[in-house]
C-alpha cells in the first residue's frame, strides 16, 4: 500500500512534537490496556 | 480540600462541559455528542459523590451512584461517543445495545450489593476518599474493568487515532491538537485510579480533576478552528 504523504505541514514546533507525544500516548494506551486486563483477570485489584 | 474541594470543582467542570456538549448536540444532531454529554453527566455525578463523602460523611445511595456512574459507565459511555465518531453506524449500533444491557445489569447488581464502609479502611485505603472495597457482594467490583477496557480502548484509542490520522495528512491542526489532549485527560483518571491502589493520597481525586481539565480544553480546542494560516504549505520538490 502507497504511503500517504502530505505536500501540507504543521508549523515547526508541532512538526517536532506530534510524533514524540503519539508515541508517548501509543504506549500510554498499551500500558493501560494491560493494567485493565490484569484488574479484570484479578491479577491486581480492581476500584 | 483534597476530598471536597477538589472532586466540588471535577464535578462543576464536568457539569459545565456537559452543557456544552449538550448544547453542541442540539445544533447539530450528533449521536456522538449525546454519548459524550451523557458521559461527562456521569462524571460529573461521580465527582459531586466524592466532594458530599468528602463534607457530610458516609451514605449507602451516594456510594452507589458514585460506583455506578464514577467507577463504571463514565469511561465507557464517553467512548460509545467516539464509537459513532469513527466506526460504521451499524457496527456503533450494535455495540450501543450491549453497552446499555451491560449498563442496565450493573445498575442492578451495584443497587442490589451489600455493602460495608469499614472496608475502606484498609488495603492502602485510608477511608478518606471512596473506594469500591465497600462493595461485599461478590461479582459487582469485577465488572468494572470490563467497561473501562472498552472506555479505554475507544476513548483514548479513538482519540489517539484521530490525532494521528489528522497529522499524518496535515490538515485541522485544531482537531489534532484537540484529541491528544481529550486522549491524555481520558488517562489521567485511570492513572490516578492506578496510584491511588499504590496509596497515594490523592491520587484518584486530582487525576479526574485534571483530567476533566484536559477532556474540556481539547473539546474547546477541536472545536475552534485555529484559521489557514496554522497549516503552511511545503517547499515545492
Amino acid at each position: 500500500m502507497a504511503k500517504v504523504k502530505s505536500h501540507r505541514q504543521y508549523p515547526p514546533l508541532y512538526e517536532k512534537v506530534f510524533p514524540v507525544v503519539l508515541g508517548i500516548l501509543g504506549v500510554v494506551i498499551v500500558t493501560l490496556l494491560i493494567i485493565t486486563i490484569a484488574v479484570a483477570l484479578r491479577l491486581v485489584g480492581a476500584a | 480540600m483534597l476530598n471536597t474541594l477538589v472532586p466540588l470543582a471535577s464535578s462543576v467542570i464536568s457539569f459545565t462541559f456537559a452543557y456544552f456538549v449538550f448544547k453542541r448536540y442540539l445544533e447539530r444532531k450528533g449521536t456522538y455528542l449525546l454519548f459524550w454529554g451523557l458521559g461527562m453527566l456521569f462524571y460529573g455525578i461521580g465527582g459531586f459523590c466524592e466532594f458530599y463523602y468528602g463534607a457530610f460523611g458516609w451514605k449507602a445511595l451516594v456510594f452507589r451512584l458514585w460506583y455506578l456512574f464514577g467507577a463504571i459507565l463514565v469511561a465507557a459511555w464517553l467512548g460509545q461517543g467516539t464509537v459513532y465518531l469513527l466506526a460504521k453506524e451499524k457496527w456503533a449500533k450494535v455495540l450501543t445495545v450491549i453497552l446499555v444491557l451491560g449498563s442496565l445489569y450493573a445498575t442492578y447488581r451495584i443497587f442490589s450489593a451489600q455493602l460495608d464502609s469499614g472496608l475502606m479502611i484498609g488495603s492502602g485505603h485510608t477511608g478518606r476518599e471512596l473506594s469500591g472495597h465497600a462493595i461485599v457482594t461478590d461479582g459487582v467490583r469485577v465488572l468494572t474493568p470490563f467497561f473501562n477496557l472498552y472506555g479505554t480502548f475507544t476513548l483514548v484509542g479513538g482519540a489517539a487515532y484521530s490525532a494521528f490520522i489528522f497529522w499524518r495528512k496535515r490538515v485541522l491542526l485544531h482537531r489534532a491538537l484537540g484529541n491528544i489532549l481529550i486522549a491524555t485527560g481520558a488517562t489521567l483518571p485511570a492513572f490516578g485510579g492506578l496510584f491511588s491502589r499504590l496509596q497515594v493520597p490523592g491520587a484518584l481525586y486530582l487525576g479526574e480533576f485534571f483530567g476533566v481539565i484536559l477532556l474540556f480544553l481539547g473539546f474547546l480546542r477541536a472545536t475552534t478552528p485555529m484559521g489557514e494560516t496554522a497549516l503552511a504549505a511545503a517547499p515545492a520538490d
